[in-house]
């Protein structure tokens, strides 16, 4: 895991705490997950096994100030020279009941798991994006 | 071996390998999700000696694993291999325009106002498609649009972005058309549009085509308004014939104005247009091929030309598992739609410079049938009428004043008010 701190220092504390925690939790879990740091925020794929490569969907946390967080769930292009992003949605998380927070980023993380299987699909997870989405 | 519009319908429907060969990175166009509900792949020419056929390639789908088609650049020039049949076939990859890097006054990269696609300028004026938001959305099951608007361009587009980008694609890539697509827009897209296109008129000097779900039949008089702005062209993308492949698979069209209003404002629009001014767009491809064959004999016969788009699974639509369609089926649809245009004496390949990408042309379909007497009487007149169509086309590609009135819709609230 790259280092995700600049990406949380942006954060008001009890969403920066919620995060943390369940960037943490990641390493505790079976399946291999890649977290990697960007410029844009901190970007989550199922990671390479001895028996798969490594999953071609990706989630995006991102955020546009202290007070909110987005999951940008898309795959991106196959093709090398392509900045195409194919868009599955977006998951606002606010401050709130850290529970729910928290719970929508496992159902999130399970629908990445899953190879963005339409059945695994978070209901929080809206189709419409109507915020810009930061590239590095 | 292929003609040029059959390898065009193999691609649409079996896709495309990139070689390692391939520098597109320096060749190509970015392929760009752009808001055209079936676009997202990458831009290629097919060189023919009837015409070159411009076609967006499926090159992202997970069906694109198993398709034949190979693109590879030999000696400097790009070829399409066709593994099953040990065949190459001549390509153009069009470069991307110099301006998509450029930005606006405002600091807006231009690609991220507006695309080519094929050889018109594409822009989705403002917010998504009405029809993605609320919880339960109502999107058409196909598009992605709503989930790529902000991903890959700005969701608002300001009037002197958009002049100057369509100045820029005028001058540098000899754009002639600008396409605009609103979605949905609970009945205000061509209010929304009508300020961008007298600005493409008086400001650039450029065809324009508009694009949006349809007003009721009281509202007709919006149409008669965008004449006014300058539209020279009307799409109605209704997309499916069968009235229950419609409901289904369009469920916010459905619940919104139906299908009717489809057919009622196509029909009001074209019988204010010379022939072939507005188009009928559908997807062949899901719905039986009946269907389709029907849908095009109707757009027909109301004098507009059929935009038929072969079905494209996209990745992150609702209908990703959905498998392409068959090369036979798709070809017939095509040779179908040329037959039944020259039958209804729509013109065809008038229009100066204007490739659609997305689908076949009817002009591009040509190629399907044989080259006997009447074909080539057919060409001639089309030739002559093209030649003819050119006097009207040259005015409208200089910057002109349009006698539109952006007010019209204010002034009609107010007065239904009183």
């Amino acid at each position: 895991m790259s280092d995700p701190q600049a990406f949380l220092n942006v954060l008001a504390p009890e969403l920066k705490e919620l995060v943390s925690k369940f960037l943490h939790s990641l390493g505790e879990r079976p399946e291999v997950v890649d977290v990697e740091t960007k410029n844009s925020g901190v970007e989550l794929r199922m990671g390479a096994t001895a028996n798969k490569p490594a999953g071609r969907p990706r989630i995006l946390l991102f955020s546009d100030g202290p007070k909110k967080v987005f999951a940008f769930f898309y795959k991106p292009s196959r093709l090398a020279f392509s900045k195409d992003r194919f868009s599955y949605g977006l998951m606002s998380l606010h401050r709130g009941d850290s529970e729910e927070v928290l719970g929508h980023l496992r159902e999130g993380l399970q629908f990445l798991l899953s190879d963005f299987k339409p059945s695994e699909r978070p209901k929080k997870l809206g189709r419409l994006i109507n915020v810009d989405i930061p590239r590095d | 071996m292929l003609n040029p519009a059959e390898l065009q319908i193999q691609l649409f429907c079996q896709g495309l390998k990139i070689a390692d060969s391939c520098d597109l990175m320096s060749d190509a166009r970015h392929v760009a999700r752009t808001r055209a509900g079936l676009g997202s792949g990458l831009e290629l020419v097919i060189q023919g000696d009837l015409k070159d056929l411009w076609l967006n390639v499926p090159v992202e789908e997970d069906f694109v694993d198993q398709t034949p088609y190979e693109l590879r650049k030999v000696e400097g020039s790009y070829l399409v291999h066709d593994h099953n049949e040990s065949q190459d076939y001549a390509v153009r990859v069009p470069a991307e325009p110099k301006w998509y890097d450029q930005e606006t006054a405002s600091g807006i990269p231009m690609a991220q106002v507006g695309v080519l696609q094929g050889t018109y300028l594409g822009i989705y004026v403002s917010n998504s498609c009405m029809y993605w938001y609320g919880n339960e959305p109502n999107n058409c099951k196909f598009c992605t649009t709503g989930s790529n608007v902000g991903v890959n361009e700005v969701a608002e587009k300001a009037i002197d972005d958009v002049v100057e980008v369509a100045l820029a694609a005028k001058e540098e890539s000899g754009v002639t058309f600008c396409h605009f697509n609103t979605g949905y827009q609970n009945g205000r897209g061509l209010e929304q549009l009508a300020p961008y296109v007298k600005a493409i008129k008086e400001r650039v000097g450029l065809l324009t085509g508009i694009q949006c779900v349809p007003v009721p039949e009281d509202q007709h008089w919006q149409y008669d308004a965008m004449l006014d702005m300058g539209a020279d062209h009307f799409s109605f993308c209704y997309e499916f014939h069968n009235p229950e492949y419609f409901a289904k698979y369009l469920p916010g069209k459905e619940a919104t104005v139906g299908q009717g209003a489809f057919f009622k404002s196509l029909e009001y629009c074209q019988g204010k247009m010379p022939k072939g001014a507005c188009s009928g767009e559908i997807i062949a491809g899901v719905e039986p091929i009946q269907d389709t064959l029907d849908a095009i004999d109707y757009i027909t016969q109301v004098g507009a030309f059929p935009t038929v788009c072969i079905f494209r699974p996209v990745i992150g639509s609702d209908m990703e598992d959905f498998p392409s369609p068959e090369y036979e089926e798709m070809n017939r649809v095509m040779e179908y739609m040329y037959k039944a245009c020259r039958k209804a004496g729509i013109p065809m390949g008038l229009a100066p410079n204007i490739e659609v990408s997305l689908i076949v042309n009817p002009d591009d379909a040509k190629y399907l049938v044989p080259r006997d007497l009447s074909f080539k009487l057919h060409q001639l007149k089309m030739k002559l009428l093209k030649k003819l169509a050119w006097l009207k086309f040259r005015k409208e590609l200089q910057p002109h004043s349009v006698p539109g009135d952006v007010q019209i819709w204010q002034k009609k609230r107010a007065a239904s008010h009183v």
